[in-house]
């Protein structure tokens, strides 16, 4: 009878261990499957962007008291580290007021549109290289630590980006308010304009590493160093370009709020405002990110070159930490920028695209295809990148016409006076 | 079977979107139909293995051409609520027209032998397209070029304000 | 540093010799560029962007008369050995773009007499001359595309190229109403009708995995022409038939020819629809150049016929209630291409001694072609005269021209019953060749149909006459600048000529050119006496 228990028990024993160790294998397999590990990855990139999203805005806050030798918010939590939560609880909790004039459908379409535009862009980064999980046999493909890896890396994130303006238009378009609609116009007319340097940019950093996928961007980077020494420029002028397309100072002209009040959010509340905020800062994330794998050496760090060559989980994970402090130092520099520099003037906005950063961009690339057409140094486009820089310049200063003079109409007006 | 679903949801996005272009009495609705129509294509581009055509139709159409048409429609027309109009025989002349137009190609299109293509397995290459662009089709992609500059100049001299 | 890029396949490049037979497209291209790196160095100088222009036009009619009598190489290619010819430069686009050459020449002094006789917006015409002659010598391109190609993607970018540049010529006068509206409308059906041909080409290309026009020929040739091959055929000829303003794609025309400058409207008149007709021409032609395509291409020739004949009678039956001479001319314009489109009808026909023989189809288009060129040249000139003079364009501003001004009186009658095919004019001894054409091609119905619009424009030609010899008016005598009427003199006189004296020279020059054209087409020996068999077509 005993006998009979106790070997029951050990036969329990036994099988539970063995499911254990049968589920153990059924994770690990699946771990080790790209596709699934690549929808696990997905989810945990989702979770943590919506944390850092949370954190940027309280960062936000935090950068902007200490610019302006404030303290920021700190009552919530010890140095104000609990803020977000609240602000989160209270973005849930207000009224979703709907005006009685909109239309509707779009009003409520348009930050659903512009949040999960700005999350998929995420696709395509790559976090932290590849690795192999201790349990895999060494001939097995490595896992890689990006949700798709496709052949078209770059564009995706370009067509993505290039439908983010139809939230902002049609939430301003749907509010059927002046100063919601001069906002979305705005907008539209910024955002189409930039992705012109935008797209020069990149292009100049596809021709220099002959990819457009990011992740054999940042295997060139590992073997040249980064692409910011050869195109310094570029560099710069993408990253004034994302600053455009995210519509922060000094180019948030599309919700200034001394003239237009919010611009195109004007009419919105609670959670339908927390989304676009929430686009707002993700777009940032994205863009940081795109930035830091095209000319800032995504994971690498510079001397440390086993981080780049081990392939276990923990170097992975070591990779990924600095992919993160990396994007970390971006939304500060995004954020001092917001808080020091003053607001553009529109014309002064559109002067710049097209008569400033096209031409200059469009050295570049047309740079760029020559040296790779002759064989020259890559060092050759640093040289060309620090001329066209002091040509600019030089134009700005001697020609009289700054990107920041003053407006034409102005000026016709003065002489007629 | 994945391929099929997805292959069924992404056409019915396409045509549910297609027919909200046409049936929606508000320009700025159906422009915004169009944004899924384009989209839902884009998707069935990406099915067939064509990355590169897909993100090309999305930037190209979703992005560029599509915003300068809610551009100009919402600079021209002035609030939501101004719609369409059309009367009743227009609406029944127009599916009726409609209607035998798309059963006439439909038929046409369904019942005839089509010779097989080589199927795309695997995604081309970008290069590839772009060395078949800088060769095989490098007349036409000159061509394009010369009629951009002429355009361009055309479109900046009728956008001019006049002095 | 290899580079990743640059490990690839080395490029393929077009050879020297190659580029050198593009000569005029490169010559018209590079006209563009000229005028607008001139405007950089000199500034907005009208004198300076015209010149260019006009030396452009001179210089690329020589390159394409050097390449017409020449006897220039046949040459279809440009494209790697194994890919379809995008560029197809023989004697046929050359002669084409040799008229559409002059005719920009023409017109450009058109323009410049205009700005000193006085049109009202003159100011604004010097200053965007610029503009003007980037946009004139781009469409001018176009057609010149239009003409050399026989690829299904360089059609429909050509058809675009010659039509993008003209909505903005039509709407060039932007503070013009009708103008703007002429433009829009233009923009409208353009983008219909290129919609629908590339939709056309599409399934053309479902069908035959081929772009090229020589391929899906021998394709119709061995499995014969399906209904689809059908639809997909007429739904991409609508965008050529749109260019020609063929009926039912002819809406655009009228609006468009009013509401847009006089020389615009004459540019259009002529140089759209010679491309147009040059690349009806040669898609009809390279499409039943085997003997059993030709077979199985009778049924869209007869469409085609029957498309030239309702052309022709709505276009003449729509001029009849006209009072604006622009207008009237642009329904009489339609009626015209109506006749030209009678002749492409016919080219399927074989001809079994066809190799060193003029094909009488094509002759009969080119000596209408070069007569319509005068005629319309002339017309529009002693229009625009008068409107330089009057400042309108319609019926009652011709009462009593023959007397206010007898020489652009005469020119002007001249023109007209040239236009309706009176005998001792030119008008009458190409539409002879047509119908002679015709009733080779045993085409009996549509010479009554031809004989019965010539009737019918009678009646609204000889309107005109009547009101400039029978209606008094006390208005004051038309000035006209002494240029301009010699010139309208001269192709009056031409027209007088070539129905007369040098009528066997235009026939003979006209078979000429339709014979270089046939040997140009003549795709090795396809399309000779014994009938290839399917597997040589591959």
């Amino acid at each position: 009878m005993g006998g009979i228990q106790v070997g029951n028990l050990c036969h329990n024993v036994g099988s539970a261990a063995r499911t254990m160790m049968d589920t153990m294998d059924a994770i690990r397999n699946i771990l080790a499957d790209q596709f699934w590990f690549s929808i696990v990855l997905g989810l945990v990139v989702f979770g943590g962007i919506q944390g850092a999203v949370a954190y940027a805005i309280l960062l936000e806050r935090k950068i902007s008291a200490w610019t302006q030798d404030r303290y920021g918010p700190n009552r919530v939590g010890p140095y104000g580290i609990l803020q977000p939560i609240a602000d989160g609880l209270k973005f849930f909790l207000k009224e979703d007021i709907i005006p009685a004039n909109v239309d509707k459908a779009l009003f409520i379409f348009a930050p659903w549109m512009i949040f999960v535009v700005a999350l998929v862009g995420f696709a395509v980064i790559p976090w932290g290289g590849s690795f192999k999980w201790g349990w895999m046999e060494a001939t097995a493909k490595p896992m890689v630590v990006q949700v798709a890896s496709v052949d078209i890396g770059l564009l995706y994130i370009v067509a993505v980006s290039s439908l983010s303006v139809y939230g902002v238009v049609l939430g301003g378009w749907a509010s059927n308010n002046k100063y919601s609609f001069y906002g979305a116009i705005r907008a539209a007319a910024q955002m189409l304009s930039y992705e012109v340097p935008m797209g020069m940019c990149l292009m100049a950093a596809i021709l220099m590493t002959g990819s457009l996928r990011l992740e054999e961007m940042v295997d060139w980077q590992a073997r040249h160093g980064w692409a910011v020494m050869y195109h310094p420029i570029a560099a710069l002028v993408l990253f004034i370009t994302a600053l455009a397309e995210a519509n922060r100072m000094p180019f948030d002209l599309a919700e200034s709020e001394q003239e237009l009040i919010g611009g195109y959010h004007t009419e919105y509340s609670a959670l339908k405002l927390a989304l676009f905020f929430l686009a707002e800062y993700s777009h940032m994330i994205t863009s940081s990110a795109m930035m830091i794998c095209i000319f800032f050496g995504g994971y690498l760090v510079p001397g440390w070159e086993w981080l780049n060559t081990t392939p276990t989980f923990g170097a992975a994970l070591v990779r990924v930490a600095v992919f993160a402090f990396k994007i970390f130092l971006f939304i500060c520099l995004y954020m001092l920028i917001r808080w020091t520099i003053p607001r553009f003037r529109f014309d002064q906005l559109m002067r710049l695209a097209w008569k400033g950063l096209v031409p200059m961009t469009m050295t570049l690339v047309a740079a760029q295809g020559l040296v790779l057409y002759m064989g020259w140094s890559q060092w050759t486009t640093t040289a060309v990148n620090i001329g066209v820089f002091l040509f600019g310049g030089f134009v700005s200063v001697a020609g009289g016409k700054a990107v920041t003079g003053r407006q034409l109409s102005l000026r016709r007006a003065e002489a007629m006076g | 079977m994945l391929e099929a679903l997805a292959f069924y949801i992404f056409a019915a996005v396409t045509l549910v979107s297609a027919i909200g272009v046409v049936a929606s009495r508000n320009i700025v609705r159906s422009a915004v139909c169009l944004l899924g129509t384009l989209g839902g294509v884009a998707c069935l581009y990406f099915l067939l293995n064509a990355n590169l055509l897909a993100a090309i139709q999305l930037i190209v159409y979703a992005g560029g051409t599509l915003i300068l048409i809610v551009f100009g429609v919402m600079l021209t027309s002035k609030s939501p609520w101004v719609v369409f109009d059309p009367t009743r025989g227009q609406v029944v002349g127009a599916v009726i027209v409609s209607i035998l137009l798309a059963t006439g190609l439909c038929m046409l299109l369904v019942g005839n032998e089509w010779p097989a293509g080589t199927a795309m397995t695997a995604s081309p290459h970008v290069k590839d397209v772009g060395t078949m662009l800088l060769t095989d089709y490098l007349v036409p992609f000159e061509a394009a070029s010369v009629l951009l500059l002429v355009v361009m100049i055309g479109a900046a001299y009728l956008a001019r304000p006049e002095k | 540093m290899t580079h990743a890029l640059l490990a690839a396949t080395p490029l393929w490049m077009p050879s020297a010799a190659d580029l050198q037979r593009l000569g005029p497209l490169w010559s018209l291209a590079g006209t563009i560029v000229a005028v607008l790196f001139a405007a950089l160095l000199v500034g907005r100088n009208y004198r300076v962007a015209g010149a260019i222009a006009t030396l452009g036009g001179v210089f690329t009619a020589t390159l394409c008369w050097r390449g017409i009598t020449g006897g220039a190489v046949p040459f279809a290619g440009l494209a790697p050995e194994a890919a379809a010819p995008m560029l197809v430069v023989d004697q046929f686009s050359c002669f084409f773009i040799f008229l559409i050459s002059v005719f920009l020449v023409l017109v450009t002094g058109m323009w410049f007499m205009g700005l000193d006789a006085g049109v009202p917006d003159e100011a604004a015409r010097r200053r965007d001359a610029v503009e003007f002659f980037v946009l004139f010598v781009g469409s001018a391109f176009g057609m010149a595309l239009m003409v050399s190609t026989s690829n299904l993607l360089m059609i429909i970018l050509a058809v675009e190229s010659a039509s993008l540049p003209s909505y903005g010529l039509a709407g060039f006068r932007k503070k013009h109403r009708p103008a703007a509206e002429a433009s829009l409308k233009y923009i409208l059906f353009g983008a219909v009708t290129s919609a629908i041909s590339v939709y056309g080409a599409s399934l053309l290309y479902g069908q035959f995995h081929t772009l090229d026009l020589m391929k899906i020929s021998t394709a119709i040739g061995s499995q014969g022409i399906s209904v689809l091959t059908g639809v997909g055929l007429f739904a991409f000829l609508i965008g050529v038939a749109f260019k020609v303003s063929a009926v039912p794609f002819h809406f655009w025309c009228p609006d468009v020819f009013e509401g847009a400058s006089i020389e615009i409207t004459t540019w259009l008149s002529v140089a759209s629809k010679a491309a147009g007709l040059g690349l009806m021409l040669r898609i009809m032609w390279l499409l039943s150049c085997t003997v059993q395509s030709a077979d199985a291409m009778r049924w869209v020739a007869h469409a085609v016929a029957i498309m030239a004949a309702i052309t022709c009678t709505v276009g003449n039956f729509s001029a009849f209630r006209q009072t604006n001479l622009k207008r009237l001319l642009a329904f009489s314009s339609i009626a015209h291409a109506g006749y030209m489109l009678m002749a492409v009808s016919i080219i399927w026909q074989p001809r079994e001694s066809a190799a060193g023989m003029p094909h009488p189809a094509s002759s009969a288009v080119i000596a209408y072609m070069i007569v319509y060129l005068l005629m319309n040249l002339a017309a529009f000139g002693v229009v625009a005269m008068v409107y330089w003079s009057t400042g309108r364009e319609t019926m009652d501003a011709f009462n009593g021209l023959g007397w206010r001004n007898p020489l652009l009186g005469v020119v002007m009658a001249t023109c007209l019953f040239s236009l309706v095919g009176l005998p001792p004019l030119g008008g009458f001894i190409t539409k002879y060749y047509l119908l002679i054409a015709l009733y080779d091609a045993s085409l009996i119905w549509l010479i009554f149909v031809a004989v019965f619009n010539t009737l019918l424009s009678l009646y609204y030609y000889a309107r005109i006459a009547y009101a400039m010899y029978f209606v008094q008016s006390d208005e004051a005598p038309v000035r006209a600048p002494a240029m301009g009427q010699f010139a309208v003199l001269m192709c009056a006189a031409a027209i007088v000529l070539s129905g007369t004296f040098y009528a066997g020279k235009l026939k003979s020059f006209s078979d000429q050119r339709s014979r270089d054209m046939y040997g140009a087409m003549q795709p090795t020996g396809l399309r000779v006496a014994e009938r290839p068999t399917a597997d040589s077509m591959h």
